[in-house]
């Protein structure tokens, strides 16, 4: 052996002893799975997905005239509730409540409570944002509002041939129908105001209501409602104080529509519209700004959760686009109110618009942009935490057999057929993953900061009455 | 170099010992055989263990995400009451579930190449499948 090369081979035991440990390690050390950016970067390109455009906080004389009737509880049968009423910001542009309780109730948000003794208002509230999204082509929670011809831009509603001509978009279409609905903002004919607020207003008949009063279907006479109100805006003739928005009103129609003198209920739509986009449009999400490039912008909980929302949750199927949804109708096999569940009946959802086999128990798909804020979930606010209801998808078939406290199945077996094939097949998440998903639902929720609040709400509305907000 | 009977005497004067020299150079020989054999039960018994167990919760849980996948994709190719559009998307979410087939099939290289056998992989699958399934 010769010795000295020996000797200076152990010269270099601590190279060569490095070099053992990386060799024995290497095993451990390059077994890495792509990282969650890596596939984020392929979930971006395989769905080609965007940031939501930000809508400027422009505020203009349409916007003035919008956000004053949003807010002012005039535009209501009774003079007590306002589209405000059930679009809170407090609560992400919802009321916090399972159902929403329109006319006859006192209250705010979620401690809101209907004394009229009537029934309330059988549908969650839905929220307002983005609802300008080129994507957006139906509205409710049945879609009884949508486009029925893109390129052509006519609409199809329960209105018909009644629809009023010079509606600009699906939103303004969709804004008159609080308005003519009795539980919603309308009232009933010969009811008092539920609110003790305003003394003065709650001594003034309903007008609007008396209107439908011998048919009981103020859709026939929407016409007369629209009119009526009109009227009430900008030609009351009383001699009490209260009419001292008039002069107001004309004002403010004046400033946003400069170009006519001639005023209709299609200007009152297309302002509340035009309030509507701009001020509930969401800007600067975490999700947003990660597509821009950010990659710190959102923690790897919501990494994870993005991964599993576009991947084995296959959520983005039918929560798609810059809004989360596809606007389409399907049915997941959401457990009825007990009422409903007692009485056997049960909400048939699309199929009440349509007509449809195929459409029954079926509902839009909600947009998700803010979803965190705007609990309880589904058409009916059956679930209150986000958490189950991502959780309910992953095995919305586990109702089956199972008893209502009447003795009545909870889902009937017409609404498991019903119950998409896509969810049927039972999906493979974990609690844990849910929580990833839900984590990821909170990064693409946006919240006003206190100047832009400011530019939403109001301090006060023409008619000097009282409003929520 | 003088022969001067237990010592080596070199020409310069200095003295060195034959034994100690031989000594020194089995104790090298037998640290290094006992290094490589040690090197060796490690390459054979020590590393496949030790990834193994580091790696078997992640390898069972893409394989059944895998698993799923293609599975689900069969059964969604029969049809899922989706118009054209929704099918895209959802075949989309199946390429992006599907992923987890690419990350098994690299975690299982990585483990066969660093000596973990087959049988064993195997048996981390059906384990995998019975706990699921």
């Amino acid at each position: 052996m010769n010795f000295h090369l020996l000797k200076k081979c152990f010269k270099q035991r601590y190279t060569i002893s490095f070099n053992v440990t990386l060799f024995l390690f290497s095993g451990i050390c390059y077994a890495q799975s792509m990282s969650e950016d890596e596939k984020l970067q392929t979930i971006i390109h395989t769905f080609n997905l965007k940031p939501i455009d930000s809508k400027e906080f422009y505020l203009s004389e349409k916007y003035a005239l919008g956000q004053n009737l949003f807010y002012d509880p005039i535009l209501s049968g009774n003079r007590d509730v306002s589209c405000s009423t059930c679009h809170l910001l407090d609560y992400g542009g919802a009321d916090g409540l399972p159902l929403s309780i329109g006319v006859g109730g006192v209250g705010k948000g979620p401690q809101r409570v209907s004394i009229s003794g009537r029934e309330v208002h059988p549908r969650n509230s839905m929220d307002l944002w983005n609802r300008d999204h080129n994507n957006v082509s139906s509205m409710f929670w049945d879609g009884r509002v949508e486009i029925r011809n893109e390129i052509s831009g006519k609409f199809s509603t329960p209105l018909g041939e009644r629809l009023p001509a010079g509606l600009e978009n699906l939103m303004a279409v969709q804004s008159l129908f609080p308005l003519l609905t009795a539980d919603e903002m309308l009232g009933y004919p010969g009811d008092k105001s539920a609110s003790s607020e305003n003394a003065e207003h709650n001594a003034i008949p309903n007008e609007l209501a008396d209107l439908y009063a011998q048919t009981g279907a103020p859709i026939l006479h929407s016409d007369e409602i629209f009119e009526k109100l009109l009227e009430r805006l900008l030609d009351f003739q009383s001699d009490s104080e209260s009419a001292s928005w008039v002069p107001k009103y004309r004002e403010l129609f004046e400033k946003a529509y400069p170009e006519t003198a001639d005023y209709d209920i299609s200007q009152v739509a297309n302002a509340l519209a035009h309030f509507i986009e701009v001020a509930f449009s969401t800007r600067g999400s975490e999700w947003d700004r990660y597509l821009n490039g950010d990659e710190e912008a959102l923690s790897v909980e919501a990494k994870k959760g993005a991964i599993n929302f576009y991947g084995k949750g296959r959520c983005a199927v039918c929560h798609s686009g810059e809004t989360f949804s596809d606007y389409e109708f399907h049915s997941i096999g959401v457990i009825d109110t007990d009422v409903r569940i007692m009485e056997s009946q049960r909400d048939v959802g699309r199929y009440a618009v349509t007509g449809r086999e195929s459409d029954k128990f079926k509902f839009r798909t909600p947009p998700l942009r803010n979803v965190v804020n705007t609990s309880p979930y589904f058409h009916n606010g059956s679930v209150s935490s986000l958490f189950e209801a991502v959780k309910h998808h992953v095995d919305p078939l586990r109702n089956i057999n199972k008893y209502h406290s009447s003795g009545r199945f909870l889902l009937e077996k017409e609404q498991a057929d019903a119950i998409s094939p896509l969810l049927s097949l039972k999906l493979n998440l974990n609690d844990s993953e849910i929580g990833t998903i839900v984590s990821f639902l909170n990064s693409i929720s946006f919240t006003h900061t206190e100047s832009q609040v400011q530019k939403v709400v109001p301090d006060a509305v023409p008619s000097g009455l009282e409003f929520l907000h | 170099m003088i022969n001067n009977g237990t010592l080596l005497q070199n020409r310069d004067g200095s003295v060195k010992n034959p034994g100690k020299r031989v000594a020194r150079v089995n104790t090298i020989l037998l640290t290094t055989i006992a290094s490589l054999l040690l090197v060796n039960i490690y390459l054979d018994y020590g590393k496949p263990f030790f990834l193994l167990s580091e790696k078997s919760a992640i390898y069972s849980s893409h394989y059944i995400d895998c698993e799923r996948a293609q599975k689900s994709e069969l059964e969604l190719k029969l049809g899922v009451g989706l118009n054209q559009r929704g099918k895209d998307r959802l075949f989309k979410s199946l390429e992006i579930e599907k992923l987890s087939c690419s990350e098994k099939s690299l975690l299982q290289q990585q483990m066969l190449s660093a000596g973990v056998k087959l049988e064993q992989v195997r048996a981390l699958e059906i384990s995998a499948a019975m706990r699921t399934y």
